[in-house]
């Protein structure tokens, strides 16, 4: 039973999804609402499993596609999420790039350099690990992924050298982006 | 919960209480708010398990980057486990069901790892004495979260020990021998900061000594 809801609770559901229609919305609205209270996390993919039902979802800054289903011994047939990244891969990667401003990649040198002051030898360690952490991929960097990263690398920052000095970088790296705009 | 720190592949867990979501224990090595996703998202799965009739609830999982976190109830409580991201969920629910396979997994661990692990034990021997242990380990922890990100599922603090908690695998030696110089590098740095040269330099002078 596949369904797409949008951020604002709008949800598109045909046969028997449509039974749920005002439940994907308020799925939806808790789902963003939850994200929206926790800030620094992007959260790509959700399933929840019942013993009845179970439903996964994938999101993006629109909204969610994603499909109710019966679990199988108690978790999702592979098949379902193989589905969902079709439905996804297509259509809404289109509407994606249309909407989201990429940023130059040259920014991440900026902010490595600033990075450096406060970590000094762990720059480069800390940087790579906190891409890969972030998922940020360089060929297709949105402003999103550079507040994330940011985040990321003052936290990390904090727990090296301190809380203060982690914030520092953040208000630096910030001004930073802020101004390459 | 000493179970879970066995476990190869959890980076970290966090236990909240079902009824208000308080936290109940954080432990591991991860850079993500675990107990809080773990509250918020426990809540919010609550709610939709009650909206979409789905019956007792086995387990959520949500993906972030390049991990997942697996949550699941158990008595009144929801426990949160994060692990990378291309681990099943159902692969980490059996490792929980089935806690007695994994009491006394057969580690083998090549010769400059194993002596890694064992000077980076001696550090916290000695920076943290008897009385400052655990301040040393959330260190140790904090390090392998920023500086181990490709060791820490395999690595983790059992029974007041950092360890192996599976075998490395042989192709990862260099990378993994160089994350763990880093952690040393930074628990030196750490205790130059907090008790001045000298007394940190005659500490690890006596870390060498020992390892001898």
């Amino acid at each position: 039973m596949p369904f797409s809801v949008t951020k604002a609770g709008m949800a598109l559901v045909a046969g028997p999804a449509a039974a749920y229609k005002e439940q994907l919305a308020q799925a939806s609205l808790v789902i963003f609402e939850t994200i929206s209270a926790l800030g620094e996390v992007k959260i790509e993919t959700i399933e929840i499993v019942g013993e009845k039902r179970g439903v996964i979802m994938d999101l993006d800054a629109d909204g969610l596609i994603g499909s109710i289903f019966e679990p199988l011994q108690g978790s999702v047939p592979a098949e379902y999420w193989q589905l969902l990244r079709l439905m996804r891969a297509k259509p809404a990667k289109a509407v994606a790039m249309g909407r989201m401003v990429l940023v130059d990649a040259s920014i991440l040198d900026k902010i490595k350099t600033i990075l450096q002051e406060y970590v000094g030898d762990f720059t480069e360690r800390i940087f790579q690990n906190q891409m890969k952490n972030q998922g940020i991929n360089i060929e297709e960097l949105h402003g999103e992924d550079v507040r994330r990263l940011i985040l990321a690398l003052a936290k990390a920052t904090s727990m090296i050298v301190g809380r203060r000095k982690g914030r520092e970088l953040s208000s630096r790296l910030t001004d930073l982006v802020k101004g390459g705009e | 919960m000493e179970t879970l720190d066995r476990i190869p592949g959890i980076i970290g867990y966090a236990v909240v209480k079902a009824e208000d979501g308080k936290v109940v224990e954080v432990k591991g090595s991860s850079s993500t708010a675990l107990a809080d996703l773990t509250a918020y998202f426990s809540s919010a799965g609550e709610v939709i398990r009650n909206n979409f009739e789905m019956g007792n609830l086995k387990y959520m999982s949500l993906t972030y980057g390049s991990n997942r976190l697996v949550i699941a109830p158990f008595e009144n409580k929801f426990m949160g486990i994060e692990v990378e991201g291309d681990v099943p969920p159902a692969t980490i629910l059996e490792k929980l069901a089935a806690p007695v396979a994994i009491e006394k997994p057969e580690v083998q661990v090549p010769r400059n790892l194993a002596s890694k692990v064992h000077q980076i034990n001696l550090l916290i021997e000695e920076f943290g004495g008897e009385a400052d242990r655990e301040h040393w380990f959330d260190l140790l922890n904090q390090s392998l979260s920023v500086l181990g990100r490709e060791i820490s599922p395999i690595l983790g603090i059992v029974e007041n020990k950092l360890a192996f908690k599976e075998s490395p695998p042989n192709e990862k030696e260099d990378d993994f021998t160089q994350a763990l110089r880093y952690v040393v590098d930074f628990l030196v740095k750490k205790a130059v900061e907090e008790m001045g040269s000298s007394e940190a330099r005659a500490k690890v002078q006596s870390v060498i000594v020992k390892m001898r």
